[in-house]
């Protein structure tokens, strides 16, 4: 009896795995049964607006050498959160990168009251083709009739007219699907590197031999096959090879907070071209081999480097009055790096040039990869040494230096040398020092040089550090008068770089009153921030009043003390976590208010000191108390010792930030000559 | 030697205007007035102006009889840095019945020499939508000015041709913060042609009023404004809206509102043919009830189920809807399209009902009822009964039956009928709509713990923020919303009731019950409560938000929270009673400890009594000292041991 139940049981779970398996397997464009509506098809499913019940690509090689990209996305909505899913927007561009939209079809699917499939075509007419920047286009389409419940076929096709831009691709997604899938083929003649960056396991990962059909164009003189001149054309059968690769039942990536980016925790594959190989023609192209080919490729590269190896007047000209000879390396620096800084940073992203820099010079305007690229051009033409760096920015993910693909970076930055240090520059930070912006704070970028291209770390190494100091005097009122210090450096200090003296006033009183009351500041001194050691101090002494003070003495004077909005770290309110907390840099945070007690009153009680710490302490706050009988001595102090802490410190780590976020225990002072 | 150029150059000083000084650039917007520039740079270096100042800027408008018009738009500015840069771009839209005839703009040193001209490579020129729910044929030119050293002055000039006479125009000589020298508006047309044309507080302009070769026309100026000429009430302007249009082949008028009303019946008719399908689920609605009302409210959740917005603006400006069919066929419309629709199933029922345009938004201007014109963004659907007008937003698919939306509230709309167009109110969404009432209990936990039972019932604009966080979404995207709209952590829910928001209740009934760990805090042998420690983040109910944004309604919030008194805990501290009342509204606050029980209870009412805005001082007052009164905090002391 227990075998056969156990067997009903097992036969059971079979026939619902497999049932839920078929329904998210690929399937035809328009085949659709109704067990493909059961959803949601697993108990998390239920959290989200929509499930992806399978995401198909072909990368398949036509007989003209194109490549054309075929897409089939299935999607079942879930809520009517998830009707956003049902529009969709294709972007292609045709003149950069010969890209063209081959077919576009859509279908939604509803089970009608009759318990039939509704089956409602995309009318090619819907869909709206617009003209983007540099290039692009965008072809845009709402599915009809989609409602919660419907599931929705998308299936088009790009033909890629560049052979070496496949495009990558990506498991995860913002819902969660059920199936994804690519397919590529891929000549033997044809070299790429197939790089996988995954975070489990693939379900499907199989190769099958092939054979393609091409007519190859080998254009250009200086082939010796064809005598040097014009451009021949033939016909070539070769082997090829069908490359299967899947994940199946993939969990989204939300983000969470304290996440750099969420393509750090996606898997993916990309496709990087490495060259062409045809023995029996003589034909032999060798593309990207390693990191200083690409290097030496960007800096002869017209919309790159070129101008840089080429010394001009203009350059030398355009900072003469800027710097003297007399000055050192490091002021040189500065003063170049201060003139191309104050130019306008336009709002485009192109990596490569769309200008000579002369004429970014001459417009004093540019994109921030522009811009960098005429700084290094003129640190270079006035004697200092100076390269391009190639970094990904902290949205953009991670840089993983095995995969020699360009793809990975998303901007150009500087590096100059200067009596042995190496100092890294962006000419389109709006920082007030020599700081990188924080989204600049990824890993290492690379250095490039014609002879010998580097990695270089860009994290900052130094602490920043940002202390607050108080010492005042409670008045019988509930009011307190005294004087306050802020001291910053490293990153704490580029707020109040940036901002003016009123911006750094207000900034104060909030730290100081809060919500609690209103605060006059006072003869302030503020010391500018220094362009290599970034630091800055203010100083004022300050009048503070309680929000319901009357101006008479209390019988009880409850105090908050200042600096509840002052440690200002985004809350962890979620009960788990899945990806690691990454912090921009490395801080100590400081609060330090002494209070002295007024004649006549004495603390009601000591509050108790208080410590939160990540194991290791490479996060952890303090709170504690020293008392006498004239004082109250307050410090609180947040450090993060290290930016990347990993997940299963989850609980300590919200345990402190939630800490830091409340507000000092409130001290309550009594009147010691009235009976209680 | 002088040069030819360098003559001409000097004779034109000489007669007090300049040219561009002799360089690679050639000007092709004439010379700037050198007399004008010279006086208002000695001006504005006593008033040290920001951003940009305006030396001249003067629109023009020529109609013509073939129902076309143009409108040339000229600027000289000096502009002072990069904000100023900024906020001249100039944005240019074009499309279906609009046409750019032209760009030039050019840079110009202070003292007038000519340093650049603007090229095809200076203008972005992109789609208006740029979500990509949203469907347009309407594109627009940027005209991104990169010059980097300042101060400088820009000289733009543009013209666009309009193929109908259907839009309205208006001129207003300053806008916000400008320093003006000269600001010109003037409008040419055949003397044949009738023009509508307001003017307001025109007594601060220099007029003229000519008619000349059979054209008449009219010049508004103003000259020499500061920020402070910058009126918050009252300020000049002018509308312009030919009487004779046509759009689409459909001739129409703004004689009157009933004339355009009757223009928008005419270019909607025959759009209202319904399928067989659509018609037998209404047969069947028309079967289930004899209730009118109820009748009614089936269509509505019809409409709601089997549809959703899509903005779609294409074709005769936006103006004419898409057919019933074209609804029924892709379950997407925009409102013209959703609305038509909606209209379409209730007059196969039988039911009389009439499209209202409006401009629907919260900072739009009140319609100026006595000019018709093309005011209008928005349509909505009404229905008379009995009592009061029944309305419906068919866009949404979440409101609840005979809700509008707050951007559709209070404001004059204009209801279409075969008869014409005729003004109508909507709904007055006042204090007495908009409520909110609380009722909670805390119970007091160790270690700075408390759980919070709470049950809200909200009605007009207050159940929008319900509406939009709940319905629709997913167990845990209701728990995020619900935690990011409270300033307390809840770190556990014991329960979360939002059936009321799921059957589309208005009022609305939200529920829950859940842990929090910070809105108790715990020092020493004491615990601080505020008394307002529960208001809604994100509401527009908030004093915070108020005093940022303003309200745009009056309401009445009312929140009852009592408080159990752990054992052995004492009151130490409560704050006084206040009672504030005055023109902007009433506020009241009590916190009540029975006798022998061992709890206390907060009672707070806070009625808005209408719209405020920010510039007035009173009105700041008045929400700052709630805001204090909302912090007060309640102290209790746990009893010291024998």
């Amino acid at each position: 009896m227990i075998k056969r139940n156990s067997f009903y049981l097992i036969t059971i779970l079979i026939s619902a795995l497999c049932s839920v398996i078929s329904q998210a397997q690929p399937k035809k464009f328009g085949k659709i049964s109704k067990d493909d509506f059961s959803g949601p098809y697993s108990q998390s499913d239920s959290s989200y607006s929509a499930v992806v019940l399978f995401d198909k690509a072909d990368y398949t090689i036509q007989k003209d050498f194109k490549y054309l990209v075929e897409r089939h996305i299935r999607i079942h909505i879930l809520t009517s959160d998830g009707l956003d899913f049902a529009t969709r927007a294709i972007n292609f561009n045709t003149s950069r990168y010969d890209q063209r939209i081959e077919k576009i079809e859509g279908q939604t699917y509803n089970i009608n009251e009759r318990n039939k499939i509704d089956k409602v075509k995309l009318d090619r007419r819907d869909i709206e083709y617009v003209d983007l920047k540099a290039g692009w286009k965008t072809a845009t389409f709402t599915l009809p009739k989609v409602s919660a419940g419907s599931i929705i076929d998308i299936r088009y096709e790009i033909e890629l007219g560049d052979r070496g831009q496949l495009p990558n691709w990506y498991f995860e997604g913002s819902i969660p699907k059920r199936w994804s899938e690519i397919n590529a083929e891929i000549p033997l003649f044809l070299r790429f590197d197939l790089i996988s960056k995954l975070t489990r396991n693939l379900d499907i990962n199989r190769k099958e031999s092939s054979k393609v059909s091409i007519v190859y164009e080998v254009e250009g003189s200086g082939n010796r096959l064809y005598g040097g001149t014009g451009s021949r054309s033939f016909r070539l059968n070769a082997p090829s090879e069908i490359f299967y690769w899947g994940m199946k039942n993939i969990k989204p990536i939300i983000y969470e907070p304290y996440m750099s980016s969420v393509n750090n925790h996606r898997s993916q594959i990309f496709f990087q071209t490495k060259g062409i190989e045809i023995p029996e023609y003589q034909i032999s192209e060798s593309y990207n081999k390693s990191w200083q080919q690409i290097a030496e490729g960007l800096l002869e590269y017209e919309y790159f480097g070129q101008e840089l190896n080429e010394e001009s007047s203009w350059s030398k000209k355009a900072v003469e009055d800027l710097i003297l000879p007399s000055q050192e390396r490091k002021e040189q620096i500065h003063s170049i790096f201060q003139y191309v800084n104050s130019f306008n940073v336009e709002d485009d992203f192109e990596f490569y040039l769309r200008n000579d820099l002369k004429s970014i010079n001459e417009n004093k305007s540019g994109t921030s990869n522009e811009l960098n690229l005429l700084l290094v051009k003129l640190l270079k033409d006035n004697g200092i040494n100076a390269y391009p760096v190639l970094i990904s920015s902290v949205g953009n993910g991670r840089v993983n230096p095995n995969f020699i693909l360009i793809d990975q970076f998303s901007k150009v930055i500087a590096l100059a040398e200067s009596d042995g240090d190496k100092v890294l520059l962006n000419a389109a930070s709006e920082n007030e020092s020599i700081l990188l912006p924080t989204q600049d704070l990824n890993g290492n970028g690379l250095v490039l040089d014609t002879y010998e291209s580097y990695w270089h770390n860009l994290n900052y190494r130094s602490l920043s550090r940002f202390t607050y100091s108080i010492d005042s005097n409670l008045k019988p009122d509930g009011s307190l008068e005294g004087k306050l210090e802020v001291r910053a450096s490293g990153y704490e200090s580029e707020f109040f770089a940036r901002v003016t003296e009123q911006e750094t006033e207000n900034k104060i009183e909030e730290l100081i009153s809060s919500e609690n009351g209103q605060v006059l500041l006072d003869s302030t001194e503020i010391s500018p921030i220094q362009f290599y050691e970034p630091s800055i101090s203010y100083s004022s002494s300050f009048k503070f009043y309680p929000s319901n003070t009357s101006g008479d003495s209390l019988d009880i004077i409850y105090f908050q003390p200042p600096g509840f909005e002052f440690f200002e770290m985004e809350d962890l309110q979620n009960s788990f976590r899945k990806y690691p907390m990454e912090f921009p840099f490395r801080s100590i945070k400081g609060l330090e208010v002494t209070i002295n007690i007024p004649d006549g009153y004495e603390l009601s009680e000591e509050p108790e000191d208080k410590t939160y710490a990540v194991e290791g302490s490479t996060m952890s706050y303090t709170d504690s108390y020293i008392v006498s009988a004239d004082r109250v001595k307050i410090s609180r102090s947040l450090v993060t010792l290290e930016p990347i802490i990993s997940v299963s410190s989850y609980k300590e780590v919200k345990a402190v930030i939630n800490a830091a976020n409340q507000p000092s225990a409130t001290l309550v002072f009594e009147r010691s000559d009235i009976d209680k | 030697m002088i040069s030819i150029n360098n003559k001409v150059f000097y004779i034109c000083i000489f007669f007090g205007i300049t040219v561009a000084s002799c360089n690679q650039y050639k000007s092709s917007l004439g010379p700037i007035n050198s007399e004008d520039l010279y006086q208002f740079r000695s001006y504005l270096e006593e008033v040290e102006p920001r951003d940009y100042a305006v030396l001249s800027r003067d629109i023009s408008l020529e109609f013509k009889k073939n129902e076309t018009y143009t409108r040339t738009y000229k600027g000289d500015y000096l502009v002072f840095d990069e904000n100023g840069r900024e906020k001249l771009k100039e944005i240019i839209f074009y499309g279906p019945f609009r046409k750019i005839k032209g760009i030039d703009a050019e840079i110009y040193s202070m003292e007038g020499d000519l340093i650049k001209r603007i090229t095809r490579d200076d203008l972005t020129d992109l789609p208006v939508s740029n979500v990509i729910s949203d469907f347009s044929d309407v594109r627009f030119k940027e005209l991104i000015i990169s010059e980097n050293t300042f101060p400088y002055i820009l000289r733009v000039k543009y013209t666009v041709e309009f193929e109908n006479f259907f839009f309205w125009n208006f001129w207003y000589p300053q806008k916000k913060g400008e320093f003006i020298k000269k600001s010109l508006f003037s409008i040419s047309y055949p003397e044949e042609m009738d023009v509508n044309i307001r003017e307001n507080e025109v007594s601060k302009l220099n007029t003229n009023h000519t008619k000349v070769s059979g054209k008449f026309k009219h010049t508004w100026e103003s000259k020499d404004l500061t920020p402070e000429d910058y009126p918050f009430n009252s300020e000049p302007f002018v509308l312009v809206q030919p009487v004779e249009f046509s759009l689409d082949g459909v001739a129409g008028s703004f004689e009157d509102w009933k004339s355009f009303g009757f223009w928008y019946y005419k270019l909607n008719q025959g759009r209202q043919e319904l399928n067989d399908e659509t018609k037998a689920k209404l047969d069947l609605i028309n079967a289930q009830t004899n209730d009118y009302e109820e009748k009614i409210k089936k269509v509505y959740e019809l409409l709601q189920s089997q549809t959703r917005y899509i903005s779609i603006q294409l074709g005769a400006g936006g103006w004419k809807t898409f057919p019933a069919s074209f609804v029924e066929q892709k379950g997407y419309g925009d409102c013209k399209a959703l609305t038509n629709f909606s209209f379409s199933m209730f007059e196969y029922l039988g039911i009389k009902t009439f499209p209202v345009l409006l401009n629907s938004g919260y900072q739009k201007p009140d319609l100026i009822t006595d000019f018709p014109s093309t005011q209008f963004n928005h349509i909505v659907l009404t229905i008379p009964t009995e009592e009061e007008n029944i309305w419906l937003e068919c866009t949404s698919q979440i409101f609840p039956f005979n809700y509008i939306g707050s951007p559709n509230a209070n404001r004059y709309g204009l209801m279409i009928s075969e008869e014409g167009g005729e003004l109508i109110r909507t709904p007055n969404y006042g204090k007495e709509v908009n409520y909110t009432v609380s009722k909670t209990i805390i119970d007091l936990l160790p270690e700075g713990y408390s759980n919070i039972k709470r049950e809200i019932e909200s009605g007009g604009v207050f159940l929008e923020d319900y509406y939009y966080g709940l319905v629709g979404e997913t167990e845990e995207n209701r728990v995020r919303w619900i935690d990011s709209y409270l300033p307390v952590n809840l770190i556990s829910y014991k329960s979360i009731d939002t059936k009321s928001a799921d059957r589309k209740e208005n009022p609305v009934i939200v529920a829950y019950e859940a842990l929090s760990d910070d809105l108790v805090r715990e020092s020493g042998s004491r615990k601080f409560i505020k008394t307002h420690g529960l208001a809604s983040k994100q509401s527009f109910a908030t004093v915070d938000f108020i005093e940022e944004n303003g309200t745009f309604f009056g309401f009445t919030e009312i929140d009852s929270t009592v408080i159990n008194i752990p054992e052995n805990y004492f009151v130490e501290r409560i704050p006084e009673s206040v009672k504030i009342e005055n023109e902007f509204g009433v506020f009241r606050l009590d916190v009540i400890l029975p006798i022998n029980e061992n709890k206390l209870e907060i009672k707070r009412e806070f009625i808005l009594k209408k719209r405020i805005g920010l510039e007035d001082e009173e009105e700041k007052r008045f929400l700052e000292r709630i805001k204090i009164f909302d912090r007060r905090e309640i102290v209790l002391k746990k009893e010291s041991p024998e």
